[in-house]
């Protein structure tokens, strides 16, 4: 199974509208799929897939342990199933980091072919730990700076909670903690001379984090292009993140604003379908088997 | 102090994020995409005020990639595919029948007195045939697509399916002229 994690984007990039037409693509392509909803804050995966009423939630799951298989609820395409977001609850998001990543245990044992998690908005750790577990990491932004500077911020809180957990792992984090408070003492400045000062303390530390670093390779996702020009947006975000990041990035294509979309909602029926003479779709279409033969190029190099 | 190594072909290759075994072609569409990003045009939108973005950082990502299009070029002359270089990444993904001719010359870096040179054709009929103004076209429809051809060609853009597509736009003008 592969578990893949969308994120990134500040909210309104359209992170959910992403992961809602992966799941649907993955699911027309034959593949078991279910999609959580774990946008505690803003959980709208329900709507995107034209489902009124949830029956359970992960609310169900978090307050009394209900299994997530029993909270999984078809959905109107065939072989995508949902777990919804607390859509009841006027205190949404108020489920402690332990709770959240109890859920990324239970959400490895689903039986499915890909579990895709809709991880909104926001660098918490439980969202920056489940972004580095994912599988397949989904980076989505719009093609305005704003959402382009959030995403580099994102990515930089990503990278520095990975450096933490290496820390933790190889149990330098105190040491580390130190070097920085005497930093002038070792000639460091940046938190860039700081690894190199570490990695020199320990080789176990370096080569930890060599592999961890390795294993982050988000997917890019334009989303909402008005003009054609702005697709060397994508591009030109996919070479930072490479060259200035020092972050395998792959960009995996732009999907179009599409100016109906607003009109397929409150239908009983699902937002983005083949049907309607949508833009969505072959987008989505495009983005999904991008994503994948990046995947398996990835995988083949390893 | 000892000169730096040289750059290897392989990292020449991956400093412009292309294959092994990449064409003259791609590689001068890369460098030419590379120097947008990182020049002055592209990254005015995408560079935020965050120290990896720093002048610095990018000057010296511009060396690079100065360094390993000028060790891949030397013996080929690359320069040649200039004009055509930032399409192959875009046309990918670019909605041709949608865009006009200027925003894709605009788009790929490439200046109109650069196109008149290399077509003969003349600037006040290159730039009345991308902005559309056909009124200032004296000219058969012969002529325009012959133009246009030549035009889309120095862009590097296939024929089909922008020439139909803006002839199409001509004769709809010309049909609703009095
Ligand atoms: N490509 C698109 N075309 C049209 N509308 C879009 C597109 N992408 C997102 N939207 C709309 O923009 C809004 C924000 O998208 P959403 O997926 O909810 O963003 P996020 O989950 O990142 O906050 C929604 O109203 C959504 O329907
Ligand atoms: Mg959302």
């Amino acid at each position: 199974m592969q578990i893949w994690a969308v994120g990134g984007g500040k909210g309104g990039t359209g992170k959910s509208l992403v992961s809602n037409g992966l799941g649907i693509r993955l699911a027309e392509r034959g593949c078991q799929v279910i999609l959580v909803d774990a946008d505690y804050g803003g959980p709208n995966q329900h709507t995107y897939c034209g489902l009124r009423k949830p029956a359970s939630t992960l609310a169900h799951f978090f307050d009394r342990r209900m299994p997530l298989e029993e909270i999984a609820m078809e959905t109107h395409i065939e072989g995508l199933r949902l777990i919804p977001g607390n859509v009841n609850s006027a205190n949404t998001d108020n489920f402690n980091t332990a709770q959240k990543q109890k859920l990324f245990r239970h959400i490895k044992q689903l039986r499915a072919d890909h579990v895709i998690l809709d991880l909104g908005a926001g660098t918490q750790y439980d969202v920056l730990d489940t972004f580095l577990l994912a599988d397949v990491q989904v980076g989505v932004v719009a093609p305005d700076a704003m959402s382009i500077e959030n995403f580099y911020l994102f990515l930089k809180n990503v990278q520095y909670r990975l450096l933490c957990n290496v820390l933790s792992w190889t149990g330098l984090k105190e040491r580390a903690k130190s070097v920085w408070r005497d930093r002038a003492e070792h000639g460091i400045s940046t938190s860039r001379d700081w690894i190199v000062h570490l990695r020199t303390l320990s080789p176990e530390f370096s080569e930890v984090l060599n592999r961890e670093h390795a294993r982050l390779q988000p997917h890019i996702v334009l989303n909402q292009v008005r003009e054609y020009r702005q697709v060397e947006m994508g591009l030109a975000v996919e070479s930072a993140v490479t060259k200035l990041f020092r972050i395998e990035a792959t960009y995996a294509g732009h999907i179009r604003y599409d100016t109906d979309l607003w009109q397929q909602f409150g239908r009983e029926l699902p937002a983005i379908s083949h049907g309607t003479a949508s833009t969505l779709h072959q987008d989505l279409e495009r983005v999904t088997e991008a994503i994948l033969d990046a995947k398996r190029r990835q995988e083949a190099s390893l | 102090m000892s000169a730096p190594e040289p750059m290897s072909e392989r990292q020449c290759l991956r400093t412009l994020a292309l294959p092994e075994g990449a064409s003259a072609e791609q590689i001068s569409q890369a460098y030419a995409l590379l120097k947008r990003i990182y020049g002055t045009e592209t990254a005015n939108h995408v560079a935020p005020a965050m120290e990896e973005f720093s002048p610095e950082a990018r000057a010296a990502v511009l060396a690079e990639i100065e360094e390993a299009f000028q060790t891949l070029s030397r013996g080929h002359d690359l320069t040649r595919h200039l004009i055509h270089a930032p399409v192959k990444p875009l046309a990918a993904t670019l909605h041709l029948e949608e865009a006009s001719l200027k925003e894709l010359r605009e788009a790929l870096g490439v200046s109109l007195d650069l196109v008149a040179a290399q077509t003969r054709i003349r600037l006040e009929y290159l730039s009345a045939l991308e902005e559309e103004r056909f009124a200032d076209l004296p000219l058969a429809a012969v002529n325009i697509r012959g133009f246009l051809t030549a035009f889309a060609k120095h862009l590097g853009l296939a024929a089909e399916p922008f020439v139909p597509a803006y002839m199409q736009r001509y004769q709809d003008w010309r049909a609703r002229r009095p």
